[in-house]
C-alpha cells in the first residue's frame, strides 16, 4: 500500500466516523423529544419513528462515499 | 382490496317508544359507524340516555371500586360467566362483605405503621442498660439522648460533671445543666443528632419485646385478611370480569340516545355503513314497521366517511404497519399491498442468509401458533416470519450462504477460515451459486439496493398519480413528473454501473433491456454522451436526459419551483436504500468475523491436536455468536425496512387522516 493509498483509506475512516457521529447527534436530540411526547400520547409512535431515523441517511451517505473513495485505491 | 370498503351513509327516523329495541337491533348487528349529532344541529337536539343508564353506571362504579380493592386485573379472555339475575344486588351484598374487610384492613396497616415506628423509636433504648423513667425529672442534670455517626471520644475534656452510656451508634449523656450547652456543641461537631426519649416507665427491652408481640399478632390479622380477600378474588375474579363486561355494554346502550337526534315524538340516527352490507340492515329494519330506513345522498368532497380497510387475507397482518403510521383517508388508495410486498423483501434481503432465514421461519411459525389472539404482536410475528421465508430465499438462491458461510469458496479466499465452505462441511457441490459475494462484491449490492429504490419509489409516484387523478388532474401530472424524473436518474447511475461488469451491467441488459440505448434517438446531442464521465463505451442514452428534463419542465409548470430542490431529495431517497446493503454486509461480516473466532479458537485445534475440550469452547462461541446476530440482525432489519416504507415510501404519497370504522356494537378493541 502507497501513502497514497493510505490517505485515501484514512479519509475513508474519517467520513465514516464523521457520519456516523453525526447521526448520533441527531438521533440523540430527536429521540429524547420523541419519548416525550410517546409519554404524553402513546398514539405517536408511529409518527415518531421515522423522526427518529431521518438522520441515519447520513451515515448512509457516508458509507457510499466511504466506497466510493476506497475505489479510488484501486 | 385497493381502496378502502365503500360506505354508505344511512339515515334511521322512528318513533321515540322504539328507540329502545332499535338501539338493541344495532348494537347486535355490528354495523352502523354512528356519526355523532351535534347539539342543536338542523335545530334538533341530542337524546337523554335511557332511564336505566344512570343505575347501570352506578353500579358500575361500585364494581370498579370492588375490583379495584380485590385487585383483579382485567382477564386477557373473559370467561363467560352467569351475569343474569339481580345484578344489583349481588353486587351490593359483595359490596357490604368486601369494604367490610376493606375497612378492617385499613384500619390494621394503620396500626401496624403507628407500631412500626413506636419500634423504631425504642429499639436503641433498648441497648442502653436505663430504664425509660431514668432520662427525665432531674433538676440540676441535662439528658443529652442521640444517634451518632462515628466513636465520640474524651468528653472529659469538656467537663468532668458527666456520665454517658453508649452503644453503637448510639449515645446517653448525663451532664450538668451549667456545662450541657457547651458539651451539645461538641457533641454536634462529631455529628450527634438528638432524639427525644420516648413517653412512659420501665425497662425498653421489656418494652420493646411487648411491642413487637403486638406487631407479630396485627400482622397475622392483617395475613388473614388478605387471605380472606384472596379467596374472595378468586371467588368472584371471573363474575366481576363478566359482569363488568355486561354493564359497560348496558352503559353504552343506555346511552347510546346522546349521539343522536331527537324531536319530541322522534328520534333520528345517522351513521355510515360498508355498502355491500346496507341490504344486512335493511332486513333488520323493516322487522320494525314504524323506522324508516334510507340511503342518503352524500356529497363527495365534504363527506368523511370512516375507514374500514378490507385486504386478502394473507395482506391483512400487514395493515397494522400502515395503520401504525396512520389511517388511510377514505378517497385514497390503501397502500398495503404495497408494504406487504416491500416489507418481508426488504427483510429478506438485508437478513440474506439461508440459516437466520429458516430459524426465523419456524421461530415465527412456532410462535404463531402459541400465540392465538389477534393483535398487533400477532401481526409483528407474521410480518417478521414472512420477512424470514424470504430471507431464506434470498440467502438460498441469490447470495448463497447460510449462517455467514457461504456455498462456495468466494475469490480471494487466503485464510483457512476463509476457506470453509457448505460445500466443503457437507464435501458436496451445492449447486447453487451467488449472484452477489456479500463482503466481496459491495458495490453490486449497491446498485441492486438502487434498483429496489427504484421500484419502490416508483410504485409510490404511480399511487400518488391513482389518489390525485380524480380530483386534481395538476397534481397527477406532478406525480408523472416525479416519476420521469426518477426514471431518468435511475437510468443514469445503472448506466453509469453497466461500464463495467456485475449487476449494473445485469440490470441494463436485462431488466432494463427494453429501454431506448444510444444517444441519438433524438437526433444525437453528443454532449450527453458521456455526461463527464470518461470512455463513452456505453454512452448515455438520451431518452433518459430527455425524461429528466421533460419531468422537471413539467414539475415547474405543475409544482412550485421549491419542488426543483426536492429533486435532490430524491436522489437522497434513493441512496438511502443502500442501507439494504449496509445492513446486509454488517450483518454478514459480523457473521463471518465470528464464525472465523470460533474456527480459529475451537474447531482448527480439534481438527489438528484431536482435543476436545477447544472444540467445546467453538460451539459454544458458536451458539452466543449467531443468537446475538440472529436478534440484532432481525431488530435493525426490520426496524430500516420500517423506515423504508413510512419515510421514503410514505411520504411521497400517503395523506392519512382517516377515522377508523368502530360500528356501534362492536366491543373496543386494544388499537395501536
Amino acid at each position: 500500500m502507497t501513502s497514497h493509498e493510505g490517505l485515501v483509506a484514512i479519509a475513508a475512516a474519517i467520513t465514516m466516523a464523521g457520519t456516523a457521529l453525526a447521526t448520533g447527534w441527531a438521533e440523540k436530540v430527536i429521540g429524547a423529544a420523541s419519548v416525550g411526547a410517546i409519554a404524553e400520547k402513546p398514539e405517536l409512535f408511529g409518527r415518531v419513528l421515522p423522526l427518529i431515523v431521518i438522520p441515519e441517511t447520513i451515515v448512509i451517505f457516508g458509507l457510499i462515499i466511504a466506497f466510493l473513495l476506497i475505489g479510488k485505491m484501486g | 382490496m385497493l381502496r378502502p370498503a365503500p360506505m354508505t351513509r344511512a339515515l334511521l327516523v322512528g318513533p321515540r317508544d322504539a328507540l329502545e329495541v332499535v338501539i338493541e337491533a344495532l348494537y347486535s348487528l355490528e354495523l352502523l359507524h354512528i356519526v355523532d349529532h351535534r347539539e342543536g344541529a338542523f335545530g334538533l337536539d341530542i337524546g337523554k340516555p335511557l332511564r336505566q343508564a344512570s343505575e347501570a353506571s352506578e353500579i358500575l362504579v361500585k364494581l370498579r371500586s370492588i375490583a379495584s380493592v380485590l385487585q383483579v386485573e382485567e382477564p386477557k379472555e373473559a370467561r363467560a360467566e352467569d351475569v343474569s339475575g339481580d345484578l344489583r344486588e349481588k353486587i351490593l351484598s359483595l359490596e357490604l362483605n368486601i369494604s367490610e374487610e376493606d375497612s378492617a384492613k385499613k384500619k390494621t396497616q394503620a396500626l401496624l405503621s403507628d407500631l412500626s415506628r413506636r419500634i423504631e423509636e425504642l429499639a436503641p433504648f433498648a441497648s442502653l442498660p436505663l430504664d425509660l423513667g431514668d432520662y427525665r425529672g432531674y433538676e440540676n442534670l441535662e439528658v443529652l439522648v442521640g444517634r451518632t455517626t462515628r466513636e465520640v471520644e474524651d468528653l472529659g475534656q469538656i467537663t468532668h460533671e458527666y456520665e454517658a452510656f453508649e452503644a453503637p451508634g448510639f449515645l446517653a449523656v448525663f451532664v450538668a445543666k451549667a456545662r450541657a450547652g457547651a458539651m451539645m456543641d461538641a457533641l454536634g461537631r462529631v455529628g450527634f443528632a438528638p432524639v427525644s426519649a420516648p413517653e412512659g416507665d420501665g425497662s425498653p427491652k421489656a418494652l420493646l419485646s411487648g411491642l413487637s408481640a403486638e406487631k407479630d399478632r396485627w400482622e397475622k390479622r392483617l395475613a388473614d385478611i388478605d387471605a380472606r380477600l384472596g379467596t374472595l378474588r378468586e371467588r368472584y375474579a371471573g363474575f366481576l370480569a363478566s359482569a363488568k363486561a355486561h354493564l359497560e355494554v348496558q352503559v353504552e346502550k343506555a346511552e347510546a340516545p346522546l349521539r343522536f337526534a331527537v324531536t319530541d315524538h322522534t328520534f333520528v340516527i345517522e351513521g355510515w355503513v360498508p355498502a355491500d352490507t346496507f341490504r344486512a340492515l335493511a332486513t333488520t329494519v323493516a322487522k320494525f314497521p314504524s323506522v324508516y330506513l334510507s340511503e342518503l345522498e352524500t356529497d363527495e368532497h365534504a363527506a368523511d366517511p370512516p375507514v374500514l380497510l378490507r385486504n386478502a387475507r394473507p395482506l391483512r397482518p400487514f395493515e397494522f404497519l400502515v395503520k401504525l403510521f396512520a389511517i388511510p383517508n377514505y378517497k385514497e388508495v390503501d397502500p398495503t399491498f404495497i408494504v406487504a410486498i416491500g416489507f418481508p423483501i426488504f427483510f429478506g434481503i438485508m437478513i440474506g442468509d439461508a440459516g437466520y432465514g429458516a430459524v426465523w421461519l419456524v421461530f415465527g411459525a412456532l410462535l404463531l401458533r402459541r400465540v392465538k389472539t389477534p393483535g398487533v404482536f400477532r401481526d409483528l410475528i407474521t410480518a417478521i416470519t414472512v420477512g424470514g421465508f424470504f430471507a431464506f430465499l434470498f440467502g438460498m438462491f441469490f447470495f448463497a450462504e447460510a449462517f455467514g458461510v457461504p456455498f462456495h469458496e468466494p475469490p480471494e479466499a487466503i485464510s483457512r477460515a476463509e476457506q470453509v465452505t457448505w460445500s466443503s462441511i457437507l464435501s458436496f457441490d451445492i449447486p447453487l451459486h451467488a449472484t452477489i459475494e456479500k463482503l466481496h462484491q459491495v458495490p453490486d449490492f449497491l446498485v441492486l439496493a438502487i434498483a429496489a429504490s427504484f421500484l419502490h419509489l416508483g410504485a409510490a409516484y404511480v399511487i400518488g398519480f391513482v389518489n390525485e387523478v380524480g380530483h386534481s388532474k395538476k397534481h397527477a401530472v406532478g406525480k408523472v413528473s416525479w416519476l420521469l424524473i426518477l426514471t431518468g436518474m435511475f437510468v443514469l447511475i445503472i448506466v453509469r454501473a453497466a461500464r463495467w461488469p456485475g449487476m449494473g451491467r445485469t440490470i441494463w441488459n436485462g431488466p432494463l433491456g427494453w429501454f431506448p440505448r444510444g444517444s441519438s434517438t433524438f437526433g444525437g446531442i453528443s454532449f450527453f454522451d458521456s455526461l463527464g464521465f470518461e470512455a463513452a463505451a456505453n454512452p448515455v442514452p438520451d431518452v433518459a436526459v430527455f425524461m429528466l428534463i421533460g419531468g422537471l419542465v413539467l414539475l415547474l409548470a405543475t409544482e412550485s419551483g421549491l419542488a426543483i430542490m426536492e429533486v435532490f431529495g430524491l436522489l437522497a431517497n434513493m441512496i438511502s436504500y443502500a442501507r439494504l446493503a449496509a445492513v446486509g454486509v454488517a450483518k454478514a461480516a459480523m457473521a463471518f468475523a465470528f464464525n472465523v473466532i470460533a474456527l480459529e479458537v475451537g474447531f482448527f485445534p480439534w481438527l489438528d491436536t484431536g482435543n476436545v475440550v477447544p472444540l467445546v469452547l467453538g460451539a459454544v462461541l458458536l451458539v452466543i455468536f449467531h443468537l446475538i446476530i440472529f436478534l440484532l440482525g432481525a431488530v435493525s432489519a426490520a426496524i430500516q425496512s420500517i423506515r423504508l416504507t413510512y419515510v421514503e415510501f410514505f411520504i411521497k404519497f400517503f395523506k392519512g387522516s382517516g377515522t377508523a370504522f368502530r360500528p356501534f356494537g362492536a366491543r373496543r378493541q386494544t388499537e395501536v
